[in-house]
């Protein structure tokens, strides 16, 4: 997808790519309650089922994905494959050796950066996640909701501590690019 | 023998005719340049004749093996073709050795001493084995590109403008070592530039784009003294064109009566000299005001222009008509006449005549 919405800028990709934009502006609490109606009204069985959840992680967080390796993509030139072609690889070749190569770190970028949201995420969690679930978001949000700080402070603290090294690699990662 | 031929090739981006019906061959070992405007349709030639793109008609024939028949083309990746960019286009996550060694059998026992041979043809120093391309200069980077499409012995070399990122001095001495190389190597080479010097300098054959189609195709040699109309013409050097008389072997100007390939064209026609078929003279007032006539031309300096190895002189041609404009031409700073002196004007060879 990522790769399609730089090399290939058709009409039809960029409307999917204007769409997936779109959701991912939406507040969470805005693409919860729409699952949540859909699958109370449309599909029961679905409803607070982790499916429902994954889908919803995915409509909120596959664009920020998306944007950091989109943009990761364009940073390797077409020139880069068309050599490798040109060298005697095949046109897939090509791009895993070459475009998927160069976009690695950038993807990675991405995904770290979607771990972090969902980690924190609280609003869709709890409209979507089957009873019983429990993230730290949500026990801190539970904890919080009774004012038992002190019970709640380890599941922040967690969140915390577990955002760090992500936070290093996006860190690293960034001065990279800088540095070259 | 033709390595390669092209035949009636056209390719359209929306409204755009980027490549408009050309028809060239090329010969097998020779060198070709390419030259035109910025957007005349010779980065997309080449990317036709390399694959990275189908032509919407025509055919593209190599060794007699039809790579492209209309959109129908056989992948890049199966024609053998080297292709050397601008930037060189080195993989920023390889080594200079992987670069060179990408297009090579991964496995083959002999891969290390090719890396090596091949560095040595394109004159790199192997401490540059292992840097990264960034750590190497413009010229350093554009051997490395060099020595990688050589690797693969291919059967057609494709330059697009690799020297024009690089300073005055360096392009020079790269274009000689690449020409060296590749006259070494018999590889038959294309290069795409837009620097005249280079073209017609580097090859057998120039190519002449404008607006996509192919203005004229010949040696060098017959391209600079014989130009099919005055924009070719200035686009390969200085050119001085003005309207003459054409008579029975002679074309009569303001620069008297010179030798001329008529034929049988006869009455009034645009002519064209190069700079330097023309000898000054410097004379005395005198015999310039006694001596003018149609058949030998005086003329007074009436601006010189210094500019060391080349300078400018402004003449006015006594004796033409007064629309005659006043002629700048190119001199050398030795035997420079001074502002106000006479000089008379002899042309060696012959003009050249637009159709
Ligand atoms: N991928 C493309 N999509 C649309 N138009 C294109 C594309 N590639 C080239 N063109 C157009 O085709 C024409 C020829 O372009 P091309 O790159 O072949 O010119 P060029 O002679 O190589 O110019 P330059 O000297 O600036 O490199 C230009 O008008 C350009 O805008
Ligand atoms: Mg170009």
């Amino acid at each position: 997808m990522g790769w399609l919405s730089v090399r290939a800028t058709g009409r039809f990709q960029r409307i999917l790519e204007a769409c997936h934009y779109y959701v991912g502006s939406l507040p969470g609490v805005v693409v919860a309650l729409a699952l949540v109606t859909i699958t109370v009204r449309v599909v029961l069985p679905l409803y607070q089922t982790a499916a429902t959840l994954l889908l919803a992680y995915a409509l909120l967080f596959l664009p920020r994905a998306l944007v950091g390796l989109r943009s990761s993509i364009a940073q390797a030139p077409v020139e880069l494959e068309r050599a490798a072609m040109a060298l005697g690889r095949t046109p897939v070749q090509a791009v895993s050796q070459i475009t998927m190569r160069l976009a690695a770190p950038g993807a990675a970028a991405s995904v770290a950066l979607v771990a972090l949201g969902i980690t924190n995420e609280l609003t869709a969690t709890l409209m979507l996640a089957p009873n019983g679930t429990r993230t730290l978001a949500t026990e801190f949000w539970a904890l919080t909701s009774e004012i038992d700080y002190a019970a709640a402070a380890p599941y922040a603290l967690m969140m915390v501590v577990l955002s760090l090294p992500l936070t290093l690699l996006l860190y690293a990662q960034s001065k990279r690019i800088i540095g070259r | 023998m033709t390595i390669l031929a092209i035949e009636r090739t056209s390719k359209r981006y929306g409204p755009v005719c980027a490549v408009d019906d050309i028809s060239l061959t090329v010969p097998s070992g020779s060198r070709t340049a390419i030259v035109g405007p910025s957007g005349s349709g010779k980065t997309t030639l080449l990317r036709i004749i390399a694959g990275f793109e189908a032509p919407d008609s025509g055919s593209i024939r190599l060794d007699g093996e039809l790579l492209a028949d209309g959109p129908s083309i056989i992948p890049a990746h199966r024609r053998g073709i080297g292709f050397v960019t601008q930037d060189g286009s080195l993989f920023p996550h390889l080594s200079v050795a992987d670069n060179i060694g990408f297009g090579l059998e991964r496995r083959s026992p002999d891969r290390h001493k090719r890396i090596l041979e091949l560095m040595d043809t394109v004159e790199l120093d192997r401490i540059m084995l292992d840097r990264r391309p960034h750590q190497l200069s413009g010229g350093q980077q554009q051997r490395v590109s060099l020595a990688r499409a050589l690797a693969r012995e291919p059967r057609l070399m494709l330059l697009d403008e690799p020297f024009s990122a690089l300073d005055t001095g360096l392009r020079e001495n790269m274009r000689k070592a690449v020409a060296a190389v590749l006259k070494k190597t018999g590889i038959t080479t294309i290069l795409v530039t837009h620097d005249q010097n280079e073209a017609l300098s580097f090859a057998d054959q120039v190519a002449v784009l404008r607006q996509g189609k192919l203005v004229q195709a010949g040696s060098p040699r017959e391209l600079y003294l014989k130009p099919v109309d005055p924009v070719t013409a200035a686009f390969l050097g200085d050119a001085i064109i003005l309207p003459a008389e054409l008579g029975d072997g002679w074309s009569q100007s303001a620069f008297g009566r010179v030798a001329a390939d008529t034929g049988d064209r006869r009455g009034a026609a645009d002519i064209m000299l190069r700079p330097e078929q023309l000898k000054l003279t410097a004379v005395a007032q005198a015999e310039a005001l006694q001596n003018s006539d149609a058949h030998t031309r005086y003329a007074k300096v009436s601006d010189i222009e210094f500019g060391g190895a080349v300078c400018n002189v402004v003449l006015s041609v006594l004796g033409a008509d007064n629309a005659c404009p006043p002629m700048q031409i190119r001199s050398s700073a030795i035997n420079l006449p001074a502002m106000g002196d006479h000089v008379r004007i002899d042309v060696t060879g012959k003009v050249h005549i637009f159709g």
